[in-house]
């Protein structure tokens, strides 16, 4: 009964896996997340980075609260 | 037959792996172009930045693993709000980057739009089994803005619970020109701000709703241009007490801003930057914590 359920799960990887490399499912990329850095949906690189502390540093930043119901 | 049985069970596989919650639940055909609908985090350091915002917000993180890819979707409360991405570069410093998901209705177009105005394609235009076709594009100052085209439709616009997102606002060199992208490429209705004690240029709007804000960055040369994502918060002071705890850093201290709410600008422990802000009810102080 094991064997038969090893057999099993290792077809449905065998058979699983071309589907996947090939990008049928929408997320596949080349490692990291489901978005695929490195060859994926996205190419991983410094366009990417984010600021850091930039110039927040005790000189930026404001928001507009939402302006729900006229009281914000 | 059994080799039937095992082809179609290996035909269905990635389809169960398919596991991103619909944006809108019920589902509906309503759209509602330029409403902020997603944000996801870019990151490599994913343990620690779920740490922080589990830790800072009260969300909750649940992984979505497919063979050797990996995704976490935040919750607030039953509320899919965030996701994050990790991300595979080493050498250098790389800080993590909000970057939040404005709803399209045809995002082929818009992608095209965006295009044609200057913007770079940085993440195609994708089905994202479950959630929808989405893309991610910089803009002529080189900011990354995601589009989406939700397959569950938007949800209605409501007043953000706290936890939820609030805000983005836009800090650029040229308020003037960018705000001209936004609204040829995304559909934004661009007013100049007028309110008092605005520090903004003008106000993005759809649907007769406020979405966003573009104000000008300062000069120098630590300057980045840059979207600012903004969370409400319940109590301001006591969320901003965990963040040295958790590894962040008060980068701008509260302050009052319009309405009397208060607002504040944290980097979380992995270099990512984010707004936080309170709604102060002037009109019934007993109604604010």
């Amino acid at each position: 009964m094991k064997l038969k359920r090893n057999i099993l799960l290792f077809s449905l990887v065998v058979f699983g896996m071309p589907f996947a490399w090939t990008g049928c499912v929408g997320y596949v990329g080349g490692g990291g997340g489901y978005y695929g850095g490195g060859g994926g949906w996205f190419s991983d690189s410094v366009w990417i980075d984010g600021g850091g502390r930039g110039w927040y540093g005790g000189r930026g930043g404001y928001v507009h609260p939402g302006g729900w119901g006229g009281r914000r | 037959m059994a080799a039937v049985a095992l082809l179609l069970a290996g035909l269905s596989l990635p389809a169960h792996a398919a596991d991103f919650p619909p944006l809108n639940s019920p589902q509906a055909t309503d759209h509602r172009p330029g409403k902020l609908v997603w944000a996801d985090l870019f990151t490599t350091n994913p343990d620690g930045a779920t740490a922080f915002y589990c830790g800072l917000l009260g969300w909750t993180a649940r992984p979505l693993t497919h063979w050797w890819k990996s995704y976490t979707v935040f919750y607030n409360g039953h509320t899919p709000v965030a996701g994050l991405s990790p991300r595979r570069v080493s050498g250098g410093t790389h800080p993590s980057r909000w970057i939040g998901y404005y709803a399209v209705v045809d995002i082929d177009a818009t992608v095209a739009l965006l295009t044609k105005d200057g913007g770079t394609v940085r993440a195609p235009s994708r089905n994202f089994p479950d959630r929808g076709h989405q893309a991610i594009v910089s803009d002529p100052d080189d900011i990354p803005i995601g589009v989406l085209q939700s397959s569950s439709g938007d949800s209605p616009d409501t007043e953000p619970t706290p936890g939820s997102w609030n805000w983005f606002e836009l800090y650029v060199k040229s308020p003037t020109a960018t705000s001209a992208f936004y609204h040829d490429a995304i559909g934004f209705d661009v007013a100049p701000e007028t309110r008092a004690n605005s520090k903004s240029d003008f106000v993005l709007s759809s649907n007769g709703q406020a979405r966003g804000g573009i104000a000008p960055r300062p000069d120098g040369d630590d300057v980045k241009s840059t979207w600012l994502g903004v969370i409400r918060v319940a109590n301001l002071d006591k969320t901003l007490a965990l963040v040295p705890g958790l590894g962040g850093e008060v980068l701008v201290a509260p302050h009052s801003v319009e309405f009397g709410s208060r607002f504040a600008i944290i980097l979380d422990s992995t270099g990512g930057t984010v707004g936080l802000v309170e709604y102060i009810d002037s009109a019934n102080p007993a109604n604010n914590p």
